[in-house]
């Protein structure tokens, strides 16, 4: 039955478009989505990626591998806060520029800061700083988002030091 | 049959497994010579075999075991570093009493770095031994147990829910949809918005290889290791909301501080092992079931579960049972919420989204007021997010992501905060109120020929266009193993007649809107009835599929699509080109759909093939019908239907179980 099944999946082959990846080797473009998901893998592999619901391409997310690579730790201050930044970089961005909403309200969880709505002002009068063009490296996109946290005593970001 | 399979290719999968397979605690353990520890640990024994504990449903859930068809047990765990006895995977009891012996031994001087003490490894066993046998820790060794002590205050459990990610049509393979769980932490209390740093448990096939064929192969013969693994829960909301557009449902759970205590430790155990992955049977939904149902024995899952375990049944389940879910939250997709914020927008605005969306720089209206460009500029963005998902995360040169950085700069420029996004939950579509996900129908009526027929039709799962539409996609129907065969009544002789077998029956309409303009298709593969003169009364095999268009009013309620159809048709005595056994196929076909009621729907459909180089130059096809719910199980269903033999009309009853 399995065996009939992907072969039907493989049939279907010509129906799953996706466009080609560019995707960095993990490590170099630090914790983005793109370098997590298989996605990344063109064709194929994709189809059976999604059979299997086997979605990430390494094994950063075992149970008991011990510290995360790419993750977060309640108490692992910047590299947390880094690596949730570049994972979620697409929807954070939006949030930057509306200054408003979840990724931000829990980047000022994961550092600390006294206030939400002060980061998220914060962060909105300095989109250009943080996202200077659009293919601004994520890892760069983390670093400066942290350390302009970090440059306003104001914000109190507690765990960012 | 299953069972045979795996064990043929366990062998062979763990060959590349092998590279992570974690020691093997029991080769690297020495027993306790301690007297006292003795004595206590034979007390423990004594009583453990007194209560019978070996045989209590409690240990077998947690053991994962499961009986087999020699009326033994054997557990679905697989990585043999689950097992401190050497015949663990099938003797409850052994393993039970190696349990008890392994919490009294110490890890041998020099062994692998990895190898934990047993006490550290399986907290959950403890937990329940502890319980059921008020095991005095004091007279017990003590391990630190790091590492565990680090996954659970990480997980800081206070709750946990289960999260269903609905259909995927896009791509076939996770069509079903997918379950997860999350540990909600004391920090978010089960808050949706302070959750993305919660943790996910998933179980999943693992990947280990990146090479196509080998990939291909693997998920081919079943040979993929399925893991638990731990994931920020952002990262599946990232993943399922953003990257594939899937709405999430969220179903907190009941369970008590010793369930939840139990669960978080027994996580911890099966982060040691894996389990063969089946992609209709053993799946990601099943496993996440086992793993509740071996910290709350009450819960009797797994003995419901049917092939194939579809994702949306476990959810049924798990809302079935009394009082195990407390609330149902939702989650939208990028694709509800781009709808949530173009309904906010007049007809004006809309109409500059859009234009925005392709041309980000274009000049603002006289006198729209800030707070009406913050709305227009909102939507915009998310509408480039949808229709670059799957872009933006790897090509940041590429037009979408050029598109929303300028969006994005005028977006900030205007320096006011955003409302917060409101969007309705659409409960009619929550996954447990959907119809059975099996179909059986019967039906009565005249054929082509004109002569009285009977038939009877069954659906292995799970959902078509003109089934009733709560629970699940509006615009995609998913069916496996359709079959229809009748028994035709004909003056001189009566005969059976196979009308229609597909293994596979997919369609997948996107109905075009300003915003996006997606393909809609379909694809079938499976056996056909045939009676025109290049196949007089024959079943042949068919491929086909189809590429086009859909609309769709506002609400959906009326739905029509074109498409051009390619098939492929081959039967013993098909005459087809060149007068080969083969028939190919191109032309157009149609489709109407409306909505009546909630439960009742018109459908017309139309196909015309034309077949060049062949003794029959086309066949065409026109059905329709009607099909009305008018209980919870129970639909009727009358068809027509006109093609190259002649018309046909059918009354018959559908059953959803």
């Amino acid at each position: 039955m399995k065996f009939v099944l992907s072969v039907a999946a493989a049939s279907m082959l010509f129906v799953a478009t996706h466009g080609t990846a560019k995707a960095d080797g993990y490590g170099a473009a630090g914790c983005g989505l793109g370098a997590m998901l298989i996605g990344s893998k063109p064709g194929i592999v994709q189809i059976f990626a999604a059979t299997t619901n086997g979605i990430f391409g390494n094994q950063t997310f075992g149970i008991s591998s011990g510290t995360l690579g790419c993750g977060t730790s309640p108490a692992a201050g910047v590299a947390s806060a880094k690596s949730y930044v570049e994972t979620n970089r697409q929807s954070f961005a939006k949030d930057v520029a509306r200054g408003q909403g979840e990724t931000i309200a829990n980047l000022s969880q994961l550092g600390g800061c006294a206030d939400s709505a002060a980061v998220a002002a914060k962060l909105q009068a300095n989109f250009k700083t943080v996202f200077p063009s659009a293919n601004v490296p994520d890892t760069q996109v983390s670093t400066t988002t942290v350390n302009l946290l970090k440059s306003d005593a104001s914000l109190a970001c507690s765990k960012l030091i | 049959m299953g069972r045979a399979i795996a064990s043929l290719v366990i062998a062979w999968s763990c060959m590349a497994c092998a590279t992570r397979v974690v020691s093997i605690a029991r080769d690297h353990l020495a027993p306790t010579s301690q007297r006292a520890e003795l004595a206590y640990l034979d007390e423990l024994l004594a009583r453990a075999r007194q209560l019978g504990l070996s045989g209590r449903p409690a240990w077998r859930k947690l053991l994962h075991y499961q009986p087999t068809w020699s009326g033994g047990v054997e557990s679905e765990a697989d990585g043999p570093s689950f097992f401190l006895a050497a015949d663990g995977k099938v003797s409850p009891r052994a393993e039970l009493e190696a349990t008890l012996r392994g919490l009294f031994s110490a890890v041998q001087p020099g062994a692998p770095k990895d190898v934990q003490h047993p006490m550290c490894e399986f907290p959950a066993r403890l937990l329940w031994l502890t319980r059921e046998l008020h095991i005095d820790h004091e007279r017990l060794p003590h391990p630190a147990c790091e590492r565990f002590a680090e996954f659970r205050d990480n997980l800081d459990a206070a709750s946990a829910t289960l999260v269903f990610s609905s259909y995927y049509l896009n791509n076939p393979a996770s069509a079903f949809g997918h379950t997860f769980l999350r540990i909600n932490s004391h920090r978010s209390h089960g808050d949706e918005e302070r959750g993305l740093l919660d943790f996910a448990i998933n179980f999943s096939a693992s990947a280990d290889t990146n090479n196509a064929v080998a990939y291909a192969v693997k998920g081919i013969v079943g040979a993929f290791p399925g893991e638990f693994t731990r994931v920020p829960y952002y990262l599946q909301v990232r993943k399922y909301n953003d990257f594939e557009s899937r709405d999430l449902w969220l179903y907190d759970l009941a369970l008590s501080p010793d369930e939840l205590e139990l669960l978080v430790a027994h996580f911890w155990e099966l982060g040691s092992t894996w389990f063969d992955y089946f992609y209709m049977t053993e799946n990601c939904s099943y496993h996440i079931l086992g793993a509740l149902e071996a910290v709350v024995p009450r819960l009797a899952f797994l003995e419901h579960t049917r092939v194939p375990v579809a994702p949306a049944d476990t959810v049924k389940l798990v809302t079935d049972s009394p009082g195990l879910v407390t609330r149902v939250t939702f989650r939208p997709a990028i694709r509800a919420q781009v709808a949530a914020r173009v309904r906010d927008l007049n007809r004006t605005e809309r109409d500059l989204a859009g234009a925005l969306a392709l041309a980000p720089l274009t000049p603002w209206p006289d006198k729209l007021p800030i707070e009406r460009r913050v709305k227009v500029l909102d939507a915009a963005t998310d509408v480039v997010d949808m229709r670059f998902a799957k872009e933006l995360p790897f090509d940041l040169e590429g037009p979408g992501a050029q598109r929303k950085q300028h969006l994005l700069e005028r977006r900030a420029e205007l320096a006011v905060r955003s409302l917060e996004l409101r969007v309705p939950v659409p409960d009619d579509k929550r996954p447990e109120r959907g119809h059975g996900s099996r179909r059986v129908g019967i039906d009565g009526g005249v054929t082509e020929a004109g002569e009285p027929t009977l038939g009877i039709n069954v659906r292995l799962t799970l959902h078509d266009l003109a089934d009733p539409a709560d629970g699940y996609p509006d615009y995609a129907s998913l069916e496996f193993l359709p079959i229809t065969a009748r028994v035709v009544l004909a003056e001189d002789r009566t005969r059976f007649r196979l009308d229609d077998a597909q293994l596979v029956r997919i369609a997948s309409l996107a109905p075009l809107d300003p915003f996006e303009h997606r393909t809609s298709w379909k694809v079938q593969l499976g056996a056909v009835y045939l009676d025109d003169s290049g196949c007089h009364v024959c079943t042949a095999f068919r491929m086909s599929g189809g590429a086009g268009a859909a609309l769709a009013t506002a609400g959906g309620g009326l739905l029509g699509w074109v498409m051009t159809d390619v098939q492929a048709v081959s039967a013993v005595g098909l005459r087809g080109i060149d007068d080969a056994p083969i028939r190919l196929g191109v032309g157009p076909s149609a489709g109407l759909r409306a909505r009546l009621t909630s439960n009742a729907t018109l459908m017309l459909t139309g196909e015309w093939i034309w077949l060049p180089l062949q003794p029959t130059l086309a066949s065409y096809q026109v059905t329709g019908g009607v099909r009305w719910r008018f209980s919870h199980a129970l639909a009727l269903s009358a068809t027509g239907g006109l093609y190259n033999a002649g018309p046909s009309g059918q009354l018959g009853v559908y059953v959803y179980y």
